[in-house]
């Protein structure tokens, strides 16, 4: 037994069962023996030492270690980790032990799913430090039935099996939520930012956009009370209530939580495929900035870069250059690709800054008068069909505040505003 | 001998689930807090112009426009 465990240090620090913030992949560190604590948490795990909290992530990696690790046996056994916490739990701990015991001999989705079962019960009389372990198994269930299902035929059995998965990630999720303890270190709700990510991955699987959209109106709801400190799993927490709400065409919020997701993620990762696919062209719509390829290459492994420049390439230089064909050629070729990622009303949407360049830059050079005729833009058409085509789009570019002037049906032209014709009109969101 | 079964590959932009931010490379120093919020968005793009095919031939038309107008 390797556990390092100081029960006097523990006793000396109330506060010590709630110190631990939910580690997205304990197990990860807990492969390693010589290393007990999650990288993540040693910068606070050495700071709080002193006060026995090394101590708690050292049981509940033990714990976890033994739940859904590679190791076969216990290094803390169910009564001593009932004796340590909470003795009136011994009886759920040793069920959850047993339970995992049975695991061991067949580790299929159900008796998974039993452990996590277990392990809510367990949870409903513990503090915050709970929420690493349900995370943990909550996170090993998920793995478990996507593996199942992948290999399944049968569509209703992967529909029951993913529901079911989600129906017990809820109830660890609500057990989180629902934590009325008034002291912002010790209750559960933090766990709330790592267990919601993975409920709306199974919806996503499910397909059921009503089951997303429920949770994250739960979750504003009560975003006042979530604890404001900010564990690596904020990332997902954001990437997916970012993407929900660009599928509601809500551009602006999505843009705001996409931008969080940003900021929390690190160089080269992979989940900037995910978030700046989402977040550059929405970004355009809300806020009129343009990405910059540049910086986007240094943040981005070239694997993910090339892949974004495949979709916006085009469209970028289109913004700059104006060119509406290339534009409508490449919002063709990708059709379905911005279909199936709720894209496309995006990018249709933002062929008006395309056209809008363009007739700028007709503007500046073919005319620079304030009553410019519009064959100017037509370039040289002058049926009547391509007039009033143009007229009905720079109607619209001059209701939505594009562009400053006036259209002249019956002289066939436009009269512009002497000063700023087309105004600049950069808004943020955050 | 066995046949090799070819499994149909699918691509990351088909794959669009999303894979949860694995906490071993996590780095909060390293984050694009700074980067994100100063670099990665430009504001005056709409003045930049570029001399590619497509403008040289709109400004070669417009400028015969001037001419014949």
């Amino acid at each position: 037994m390797f556990l390092f465990f100081d029960a006097n240090a523990y006793s000396s620090c109330s506060c010590s069962r709630s110190l631990s913030l939910p580690a997205l992949s304990v197990l990860d560190c807990c492969k390693s023996n010589d290393r007990l604590i999650p990288p993540f948490f040693l910068g606070e795990s050495v700071s709080c030492e002193s006060r026995g909290f090394s101590a708690m992530d050292n049981l509940c990696s033990s714990i976890l270690r033994f739940l859904i690790g590679d190791e076969l046996e216990d290094d803390v056994d169910a009564d001593e980790v009932a004796s340590i916490l909470n003795n009136n739990n011994a009886g759920k701990w040793r069920e959850l032990y047993q339970a995992t015991y049975q695991m061991r001999m067949a580790p299929d989705f159900n008796s998974i799913e039993l452990q996590l079962r277990l392990l809510n019960r367990i949870a409903e009389s513990e503090t915050r430090w709970i929420t690493n372990l349900l995370y943990g198994v909550a996170r090993n269930l998920v793995d478990k039935c996507f593996k199942e299902t992948e290999t399944c035929d049968d569509a209703d059995t992967n529909n029951s099996k993913l529901s079911q998965c989600a129906r017990t990630i809820h109830r660890s999720f609500n057990l989180c939520l629902n934590d009325r303890n008034p002291n912002d270190i010790e209750n559960r709700r933090v766990g709330c930012y790592s267990l919601a990510p993975l409920e709306c991955k199974i919806y996503h699987r499910l397909q059921n956009r009503d089951m997303t959209k429920n949770l994250i109106k739960v979750l504003e709801s009560r975003s006042n009370e979530l604890n404001k400190d900010v564990p690596s799993h904020i990332v997902a927490y954001h990437y997916y209530i970012g993407e929900h709400y660009a599928y509601e065409g809500k551009h602006e919020v999505s843009c705001k939580h996409l931008q969080l997701a940003l900021a929390n993620c690190s160089y080269h990762s992979d989940q900037l495929w995910y978030i700046l696919l989402l977040l550059v062209p929405q970004t355009m719509l809300c806020e009129r900035r343009y990405c910059n390829v540049k910086t986007l290459q240094k943040i981005c492994d070239a694997k993910t870069f090339s892949k974004l420049m495949k979709y916006y390439d085009v469209p970028l230089r289109c913004f700059i250059d104006g060119n509406v064909e290339a534009y409508d050629e490449h919002l063709e070729r990708y059709e379905r690709f911005f279909l199936s990622h709720n894209l496309y009303v995006c990018m249709l949407q933002l062929r008006e800054m395309v056209v809008l360049k363009y007739c700028k830059l007709c503007w500046l050079h073919g005319s620079q008068k304030s009553i410019t005729r519009l064959d100017v833009f037509t370039r040289n058409k002058r049926s009547d069909e391509s007039l009033d085509q143009l007229e009905c789009v720079l109607a619209n570019l001059i209701a939505k505040g594009h562009v400053k002037g006036y259209l002249s049906h019956s002289n066939r032209c436009i009269v512009l505003s002497k000063r700023d014709p087309f105004p600049r009109r950069v808004t943020h969101c955050t | 001998m066995s046949e090799k079964q070819e499994q149909p590959r699918r691509t990351l932009e088909e794959d669009d689930e999303f894979e949860d931010f694995p906490v071993d490379s996590w780095n909060q120093e390293e984050n694009l807090k700074e980067t994100a919020a100063t670099n990665l968005w430009e504001e005056d793009w709409d003045d930049v112009e570029v001399e590619d095919d497509f403008t040289t031939e709109l400004k070669s038309e417009l400028e015969k426009h001037r001419q014949t107008a």
